[in-house]
């Protein structure tokens, strides 16, 4: 298991690139959390650049921890869109 | 006491634009004006960096009313057309710039990912307590996505611009604008490539459906139209201005207005401070 934590505030692709820069490439069988606990905002392109670089690109799968509403409705809305609901674990 | 007639906004700011062909200069008649509303800001902005790309010189004739002039240098438009070279009738006065950080955010410019990612930041900061929160998270999405649009698809060398300002503090009509905007490809020639040519109008129609996107990767396409329709269901107004196009769009109502063609791209939302009332 990796745990990742987000910054209190995050819009980029950019910025979901480099949290999960260090992610080794292939992540199957393998949990990924994200500690969300002291991030505040989020916008649809920061969330589904993570779905995309862990669980589409990595082929993980992810725990969205202690995350605020809005960020998990839009990781949610990523992960369906993207065909990979059944790695996403809302925590 | 002269008659300050024009109130700038999203609609009128192509009557303080003009471009003398003969002279070849690009023009920015300020003086009749009572008020210069942040998107009209952010489209000044756009429009002496369009003309400065072209490498025509900027004259400017600031406003007359004393207001308008301190408004525009707390604002910080002084800065930018320093920075841009413009010949400027008279001067932008000194002003004491106290804290009015709930209230207002300078006009800015940024270049890269992490300028936008910065300005999105600034603008939670600044914003968070001033109005629901619900609000704040809507306009930060809105500068982190339109911000990485602009530094992604713009095209842009001299990068995007942003200004906001907070309105009729504590009445009942208590509202904010936030823009947007740079003086890049505009959305037409942005969406080109993948889709065809089509009107500055229908382009914009376009840009504001779910994952139409110029990069055709998966998951693309949801910054504009998430904005949109944020901002619609929070009660807001957005309005959309690339090209020879200006779209206003509403939870219920969306027109297209023709303008004068403005290099690059335009976006502002104004947003009420409380939608729950």
């Amino acid at each position: 298991m990796s745990t990742l934590i987000a910054p209190k505030l995050v819009s980029s692709r950019d910025q979901a690139r480099e949290l999960t820069a260090a992610l080794p490439d292939d992540l199957s069988g393998t949990v990924v959390v994200v500690d969300c606990s002291a991030l505040q905002a989020s916008t649809p392109s920061f969330v589904d650049e993570l779905v995309k670089a862990v669980l589409v690109d990595r082929r993980g799968s992810l725990v969205v921890k202690g995350a605020p509403g809005r960020t998990v409705e839009l990781a949610r809305r990523a992960a369906q869109h993207r065909g990979v609901s059944d790695r996403l674990e809302i925590g | 006491m002269p008659a300050y007639r024009h109130a700038l906004d999203a609609v009128t700011l192509d009557d303080v634009l003009s471009l003398d062909l003969d002279g070849g200069a690009a023009n920015l008649d300020l003086a009749r004006l009572a008020f210069v509303d942040a998107y009209a800001l952010t489209g000044l902005a756009c429009f002496v960096a369009a003309a400065a790309r072209d490498r025509l010189p900027v004259r400017v004739v600031l406003p007359e009313d004393p207001d308008v002039r301190s408004w525009l240098s707390r604002m910080h438009l002084g800065d930018l057309l320093e920075a841009f070279d413009a010949q400027v009738e008279g001067g932008l006065p000194r002003v004491a710039e106290h804290d009015r950080r709930d209230a207002l955010i300078e006009l800015q410019r940024f270049s890269d990912a992490h300028g936008s990612d910065r300005l999105a930041s600034f603008i939670w900061e600044r914003l968070q307590g001033g109005a629901d929160g619900e609000v704040v998270n809507q306009l930060f999405e809105a500068t982190g996505e339109l911000g990485a649009n602009v530094v992604e698809h713009a095209g842009s060398p001299s990068g995007g611009f942003v200004a906001a300002q907070r309105y009729k503090a504590g009445t009942p009509d208590e509202r904010i604008i936030v823009a947007v905007g740079d003086a890049g490809i505009g959305i037409r020639a942005s969406l080109r490539p993948r889709y065809g040519d089509m009107t500055d109008d229908a382009a914009i129609r376009r840009a504001v459906q779910w994952h139409v996107s110029r990069v055709p990767e998966e998951g693309r396409g949801q910054g504009l139209p998430g904005v949109v329709d944020g901002v619609r269901g929070l009660g807001g107004t957005i309005w959309i201005r690339s090209g020879v196009a200006l779209r206003r769009i509403t939870r219920g109502r969306q027109t297209t207005v023709g303008v004068s063609r403005l290099k690059g791209t335009i976006v502002g939302a104004r947003l009420p401070c409380r939608p729950g009332g």
